[in-house]
């Protein structure tokens, strides 16, 4: 079924106190998120930063991010993770042992990504920079292709086997 | 299930490195994006680390017995790559591309970008990068996918590597290459508190040797004070067992630098000797 988004965590009904960065996605639609949450995202920080926003009251005055890249379906995505993230530690890219979850938090990862198809969602981590959810869709296609044969994975990706047959002999 | 390409370096990083290697034979498009990958990286350089016993280098893999056509056959990757991914690989003789930071902030060709270097004395990412990592190889060039580029470095000793090819023959560029290569070399010395730094020279150019003459007069003209030995090996480029190996006395004035291909190794003691 397809995201309300009206009535989504980030749509911009939300309560006018709270600090929210807005956000206009690929079709257009107006989202808003939590500064906390929104602030998992290396492009929303360094654009802060770019444009010298360093208070509440410039967040609360900047226009919308564009984000042209990003699907309202996936955004929607993203602002959930980002709000169920948000009080966690940074993401320590080459220290991954100081980016353990507890038992309660892999859980709630693991249902909300279990039922997505997740491109568009990957796509988007990467595009906004939201390191933890990009490692968490990572793992999650990691896990699709692990141990399976070539022609498992071309199954699962739904690829054409490309090479000749002499390139093929060549790489045995 | 469409695969998003821009982020396949992380899947890749998530895998066994036996399902990175499988991926490659999925699809021919698997191969950029697998060679990039962080565990594809340390992978190889730890198979050109192994085959080279102390040396992760690719003359010593060569050394073995294996030419470099037969790892790329197996590998089914080219020269360039191979040294890309020696450079991406966070293994301990971790090395960084000087040039290819030059390229980042100069846009420019071989030339500008290690006189850029040169002139902004190691500036900036590079500097930094230099600091926090210390590598055991800095490679200036962009010629770097030539075998006889690389060159042993003893993982235990700090070291640098500083390799120019090619444009200094010149003779209009000559001179600027010359200096540049010079004032590399102490930047190189002075930011990472180097003790011993090594000078990789390979000879494309029929003006070369005049350069590396040039160059060792600044050198004694700089640290006549201080012992200093070099060693001049000359790797010849057809024949794998033709190599010499001389040590070099500079205050005794020799040169030996009118070869193909030399490999120029300058090596000053600790200060306390």
């Amino acid at each position: 079924m397809a995201p309300n988004f009206e009535e989504a965590p980030g749509s911009s009904k939300r309560l006018k106190e709270e600090i929210l960065y807005r956000f206009h996605s690929k079709e257009g639609h107006e989202f808003t998120m939590e500064k906390a949450a929104a602030e998992l995202s290396g492009v929303v920080k360094q654009i802060s930063q770019d444009l010298g926003i360093d208070d509440d009251e410039s967040i609360r005055n900047m226009k919308p991010i564009p984000l042209i890249n990003v699907s309202s379906e996936a955004f929607h995505y993203v602002v959930k993770w980002c709000e169920q993230h948000k009080t966690m530690p940074p993401w320590e890219q080459d220290k991954w042992w100081l980016n353990e979850r507890d038992e309660e938090m892999k859980k709630w990862e693991n249902e909300f990504l279990g039922g997505l198809t997740s491109e568009q969602l990957f796509d988007a981590a990467n595009y906004m920079d939201i390191k933890c959810l990009l490692d968490k869709c990572a793992e999650t296609v990691a896990g699709m292709i692990k141990g399976k044969s070539v022609e498992e994975i071309r199954e699962i990706w739904e690829l054409e086997n490309d090479f000749t047959p002499e390139e093929e002999e060549a790489m045995k | 299930m469409d695969v998003p390409r821009e982020v396949m370096h992380h899947i890749l990083d998530k895998l066994p490195i036996n399902d990175v290697l499988r991926l490659r034979t999925v699809h021919s498009s698997f191969n950029d994006y697998f060679l990039y990958s962080r565990k594809t990286c340390e992978f190889f350089a730890m198979t050109l680390y192994r085959a080279g016993d102390q040396f992760p280098t690719v003359l010593k893999f060569e050394r073995r017995g294996r030419t470099w056509d037969q790892f790329v056959k197996v590998f089914g990757v080219n020269r360039q790559l191979v040294v890309e991914m020696l450079m991406m690989s966070s293994i301990g003789s971790c090395s960084l591309d000087v040039g290819e930071l030059g390229r980042v902030a100069t846009s420019g060709r071989f030339r500008a970008r290690i006189i850029q270097i040169c002139e902004g004395k190691i500036d900036g990412p590079a500097r930094d990068l230099i600091k926090d990592s210390r590598p055991q190889i800095i490679h200036v060039s962009q010629s770097i996918g030539r075998v006889d580029s690389w060159v042993p470095v003893p993982p235990t000793c700090e070291k640098v590597t500083v390799y120019w090819a090619g444009e200094w023959g010149s003779p209009v560029e000559g001179g600027l290459v010359e200096d540049g290569a010079y004032n590399t070399l102490i930047d190189l010395t002075e930011a990472t508190g180097l003790k011993e730094v090594f000078v990789n020279h390979v000879n494309q150019s029929k003006l070369t040797s005049e350069a590396v003459k040039i160059i060792l007069n600044k050198l004694r003209a700089g640290t006549e004070t201080r012992p200093m030995v070099y060693e001049l090996r000359e790797e010849l480029k057809s024949g794998s067992s033709s190599r010499f190996t001389w040590t070099y006395e500079f205050a005794n004035g020799r040169h030996y630098i009118n070869h193909r291909n030399v490999t120029f190794f300058i090596t000053k003691p600790a200060e306390s000797t």
